[in-house]
């Protein structure tokens, strides 16, 4: 072996072990953090309590509105989003030449870089004085709001890689289906798009991912008041609590600790969510099933 | 499969080692010349403008004062909220913590030599619309006016004076475990909590933002925010006491939190060559046209 190949068969594994190590490290550190809050309170009064407060003599570290409002608001962006990024997924694939497709797509990668906080002030100085106007509230600061924000920030993920398959697989039966007669939107709806259903439901776990833990674009236009989430209503989903208390949190309080729960449940069901994609998408491939990624 | 154990082995080692090495750099700096400050969001720009002002004025340490180093100033300032200030100066991340409030006795006992400048005032003004229906009819709330406003005991502005149109009151606070927060709770709310209705806004321009585009909104903005948005927003009497910079210093405008510097000990030379500077007329000033009431 040249001594340039032993060096990078010697640096690699290392840099891939410390970057295991440093993920399970930062893991293990939330869990120690988390630790005295869950002995103060079981994981089970935690998840479904509905009284969020720390900094009480006995502090009390209910979850659940907050947990409720990160699904609500991260599934509704998805139903928003889900439709539009299919649909222009679908346009471009079909209904562009191959350049203005190019052009669309990277000016859709482009937006999925717009600093969160910048979409944050746009929904601020734009969405939620509309919500509020057009349901006549009081404020417009709600779950509604907050979901069409994050619709917007993670459109660019689900249609760059719906795009992606679908082009793969429209290219794949393109000359046969032509060959037999078929037309190609009818191509699509019956073969394309049911072919590639598994790379669809995989970028939508990655939106809902992103969804679930974008903070700022939300906090700035959700509210952030910890109550039962209603769809016209303010809340607090779990990465607002955590950005909005952190700073002032007493070191080593059940308040500290409780963030941290909160961040291990985050965590949790971002992990969950991602298990099951994948034990999905392994069960269709051992089927025999189309590959989906 | 053997040859990626002990290469996984090498790493883990190597990687260990470099922790380890970081770690050490820290202490290094023996000589010390630099001062870290961290903590308050409201302190630390404050902070951060005079540092600069004294390092482009002195240069070195030699030329702010000549029985110091002759070597470079250098203030690092950053800020991430009052218990994070608190937090760095236990852990030693920093020299000394920034603190928008005050400091709590199970806090002081973590602190070795607990050591505190009070370096200003900063005061929250119940501030609202100038189109705010109530305004416009009396320009002073009571304590227990304010409780109820805040608390959701009146939910409609109707409720507070008839005459006054059904519409909700929209209670804009800071988080509820903030300093501001703190001080408001502390200084107002006594034992009773505010409404879980509020929205909680992520920076005192957010609050005042949503109280300058909303005539039913109610929120505490700080008294350099009710300067800056002048006419934008405009602030009640509390108790019949305006805010302004005498009744803040002499303590009778009651709403307000002390902006404290706190550290370890006696830093010795450098340290208190930049808090003579902060305490100077020019610091004053600085304090003074960032919205804060200074104190000597």
């Amino acid at each position: 072996m040249h001594l340039s190949d032993r060096f990078i068969s010697g640096i690699v594994p290392i840099m891939a072990v410390s970057v295991l190590v440093l993920y399970i490290g930062i893991v293990l550190y939330m869990a120690i953090e988390a630790w005295p809050a869950l002995i103060h309170m079981s994981w089970m009064d935690i998840v479904t309590g509905t009284v969020w407060k720390p900094m009480a003599q006995s502090p009390v570290l209910g979850l659940a509105y907050i947990i409720s409002a990160s699904l609500y608001i991260s599934l509704l962006s998805l139903i928003w989003a889900l439709p539009l990024g299919i649909g222009t997924s679908v346009g471009l694939s079909l209904g562009v030449s191959p350049r203005i497709r190019q052009f669309c797509l990277s000016t859709i990668d482009m937006i999925a870089g717009i600093p969160s906080v910048i979409v944050g002030f746009i929904g601020l100085a734009v969405v939620v004085p509309a919500i509020q106007s057009m349901f006549s509230l009081s404020t417009g600061e709600s779950i509604l709001s907050a979901s069409l924000v994050l619709a917007f920030m993670i459109l660019p993920y689900i249609v760059t890689h719906c795009t992606e398959s679908i082009e793969t697989y429209r290219q794949r039966y393109e000359e046969t289906a032509l060959g037999l007669g078929i037309s190609p939107w009818h191509t699509m709806k019956a073969i394309v798009l049911p072919s590639a259903k598994g790379s669809i439901i995989l970028s939508s776990v990655l939106a809902f991912s992103r969804a679930m833990g974008e903070t700022m674009a939300v906090m700035m236009v959700v509210g952030n008041a910890p109550i039962l989430p209603n769809l016209l209503g303010k809340a607090e989903p779990i990465p607002s609590l955590i950005a909005l208390e952190m700073g002032s949190v007493e070191y080593n309080s059940l308040h500290y600790s409780g963030l941290y729960v909160a961040a291990l449940v985050l965590l949790i069901i971002l992990i969950l969510t991602n298990v099951l994609v994948y034990m999905y998408s392994w069960k269709t491939r051992k089927d025999g099933h189309h590959e989906v990624i | 499969m053997k040859g990626f154990t002990k290469r996984a082995i090498l790493a883990a080692c190597v990687g260990a080692a470099m922790l380890i090495s970081a770690g050490c750099g820290f202490n290094q700096n023996a000589q010390n010349t630099q001062l870290t400050y961290n903590g308050s969001s409201t302190l630390a720009p404050v902070i951060s403008k005079i540092a600069t002002d004294f390092t482009e004025k002195n240069k070195t340490w030699s030329h702010a004062d000549s029985s110091l180093p002759d070597k470079d100033i250098t203030i690092y300032v950053s800020s991430g909220g009052s218990g994070t200030g608190i937090k760095a100066v236990i852990d030693g991340t920093a020299d000394f913590g920034l603190v928008a409030r005050e400091v709590k006795d199970s806090e002081k006992a973590k602190i070795k030599d607990y050591n505190e400048i009070k370096v200003g005032i900063d005061a929250l003004t119940i501030a609202v619309n100038p189109e705010n229906p109530l305004y416009a009819i009396k320009d002073n709330l009571t304590k227990e006016e304010i409780i109820k406003i805040f608390s959701g005991e009146y939910k409609t502005w109707n409720q507070v004076d008839p005459s006054l149109p059904n519409q909700e009151i929209i209670v804009v606070t800071r988080d509820l475990g903030g300093g501001a927060h703190e001080v408001f709770q502390q200084k107002i709310m006594g034992s009773v909590e505010v409404t879980k209705d509020a929205i909680q806004a992520p920076s005192m321009g957010a609050l005042v933002t949503k109280v300058k585009e909303n005539p039913y909104a109610i929120g505490y903005a700080s008294y350099g925010m009710l300067g800056q948005n002048k006419g934008q927003i405009v602030a009640f009497k509390v108790d019949g006491v305006a805010p302004t910079d005498e009744t803040i210093t002499d303590g009778s405008y009651m709403i307000q939190r002390p902006l404290l510097i706190v550290g370890k000990g006696n830093m010795g030379g450098v340290a208190d060559a930049f808090t003579k500077y902060l305490k100077s007329e020019e610091g004053r000033k600085v304090i003074h046209k960032m919205g804060f009431v200074p104190v000597n």
